[in-house]
């Protein structure tokens, strides 16, 4: 066994181990959205998981700011336009410890009556503020639109309270397919998708006792290696991808932090309220926190993790 | 944003060269990945220092080969013994080459952190003395002496390894 020259022999086993081992575009995928969001694990991350990143690398986190805007019919009465849509709930996260278990919340939260299908539209541009970019809250918007609205209850033309046909139609697709944990994503994207310079789009289901009727109980955009190709932003203009500090800068005082539990379970702001949107937030390094996720649903919380 | 594409553009070019690297140190394809994503993250908020680096591949091969020895120190648990072996060494392919590169490679799992890194570095990476020296951050003549010992450690146990696989074939 010895007789060959030992180096000649360490040589070959090294390079026949390294022949067999190459980094797949979802490994790929998994190593860059990991680093960003300052997991130092990825084995727990398959590729299913990436597009629940922000579940995950939100129960990591140190601290969740919640925005919340009550949106109720008295408030309506009281401004000349219809009112600014949601309440978009902002996290942030540190990097600072290993994401714990991915495992959502079982905290209830308050119940809401998931809004008509008829509403994925019904935010016109008159509803936003001053600060809402001008190329957003169109009605109607496919999931291939340059750019996408992101309200607590819709994204684009997807609404909460459609059936999964009704959204994969608003969508632009003939389908959605579930990739586990309850998450679905249109027919038939996938991880190209993502890398080749687009976010993370996607329904998902939190079977909680408020969700327990709807098709899907949230909708979300997270970051995945780029946001380069399209642009989701709230109805205030609070763009995936921004610095973190643009959450206070636009929601101010309506912006709510609260912290993630060590065991990586979201705790549910009281207040969580029918018309609250999450924008979830992940820093990777102290300087340039930035804005990597964004979703809305039931309780958006667990739309979260 | 530009560090972050060009963090995007380095993990995309270079990965596999990576993972290859983390997987032949660490001993398996999984502490492998887990070796590099450890290694990224904590050099993405750093970035600027690997692009400005002369050679910003070999700054992290530095980091992760650094990350693995200084866990190996800190973990109390010195080497793996038994490595999880390749998995086209798995099947029924037990031809004489194929057997000694499982016993090498269980082997090399045995050694301690810093020999192992000296071997993957010079007899698969092809560094030099002086770049190996680099990586561990000593002299050269500490890195001919680590291999030394090392490769007389192979040696050895190849040869008890043998001397057990022929008598337990008798």
């Amino acid at each position: 066994m010895i007789d060959r020259d030992l180096d000649e022999q360490i040589s070959e086993t090294l390079n026949e181990v390294a022949d067999q081992t190459h980094a797949d575009p979802q490994l790929v995928n998994r190593l860059i959205v990991n680093a960003r969001s300052g997991r130092t694990r990825v084995a727990t991350l398959r590729w299913r998981s990436t597009w629940v990143v922000p579940s995950l690398a939100v129960a990591a986190v140190v601290a969740i700011v919640i925005i919340t805007i009550l949106l109720t019919t008295s408030s309506a009465a009281h401004h000349s336009v219809p009112p600014a849509s949601p309440s978009p709930a902002v996290t942030q996260t540190a990097p600072t410890s290993a994401a714990p278990s991915p495992a959502r919340s079982a905290t209830p939260t308050a119940a809401r009556t998931a809004p008509a299908s008829t509403t994925a539209t019904s935010h016109p541009a008159s509803t936003t503020t001053a600060e809402t970019p001008s190329a957003v809250i169109q009605g109607g918007q496919q999931w291939t639109s340059p750019v996408l609205t992101i309200t607590d209850h819709s994204l684009g033309a997807v609404s909460i309270g459609m059936s999964m046909t009704q959204a994969a139609h608003a969508a632009g697709f003939t389908s959605f397919t579930a990739i586990g944990d309850g998450v679905s994503i249109p027919t038939p994207w996938g991880p190209a998708r993502s890398a080749a310079g687009y976010p993370e789009l996607y329904v998902s289901r939190w079977a909680g006792p408020s969700g327990s009727t709807q098709a899907f109980t949230c909708v979300g955009a997270f970051i995945g290696t780029s946001t380069t190709k399209q642009v989701i932003t709230t109805p205030e203009g609070v763009r995936l991808g921004d610095p973190a500090s643009r959450i206070l800068a636009v929601y101010g005082s309506r912006a709510r932090n609260v912290p993630a539990l060590p065991s990586g379970m979201d705790p549910v702001p009281s207040t969580s309220s029918p018309t609250t949107a999450t924008t979830s937030s992940s820093n990777s390094d102290t300087q340039g926190q930035q804005i990597v996720a964004i979703v809305g649903g039931l309780t958006p919380v667990n739309c979260v993790g | 944003m530009d560090e972050a594409r060009a963090f995007d553009a380095f993990v995309r070019a270079h990965a596999t060269d990576l993972l290859r690297a983390a997987t032949l140190t660490s001993g398996s394809r999984e502490r492998g990945e887990e070796l590099l994503q450890d290694t990224l993250t904590n050099l993405y908020p750093q970035w600027d220092k690997v692009v400005a680096a002369d050679v910003p591949i070999a700054y992290v091969r530095r980091a992760l080969m650094n990350r693995l020895i200084s866990a190996g120190r800190s973990s109390g648990s010195r080497h793996v013994t038994l490595w999880d072996l390749p998995e086209r060494w798995d099947g029924n392919d037990m031809s004489e080459a194929i057997a000694t590169r499982r016993v090498i490679w269980q082997l090399l799992g045995a050694l301690p952190d810093r020999q192992r890194v000296a071997l993957v570095l010079r007899y698969f990476n092809d560094l030099a003395d002086a770049q190996i020296a680099k990586v561990l951050g000593c002299r050269e003549a500490t890195v001919r002496s680590i291999i030394s010992r090392a490769l007389a450690a192979l040696r050895r146990d190849l040869a008890v390894a043998s001397i057990t696989g022929k008598a337990a074939s008798e």
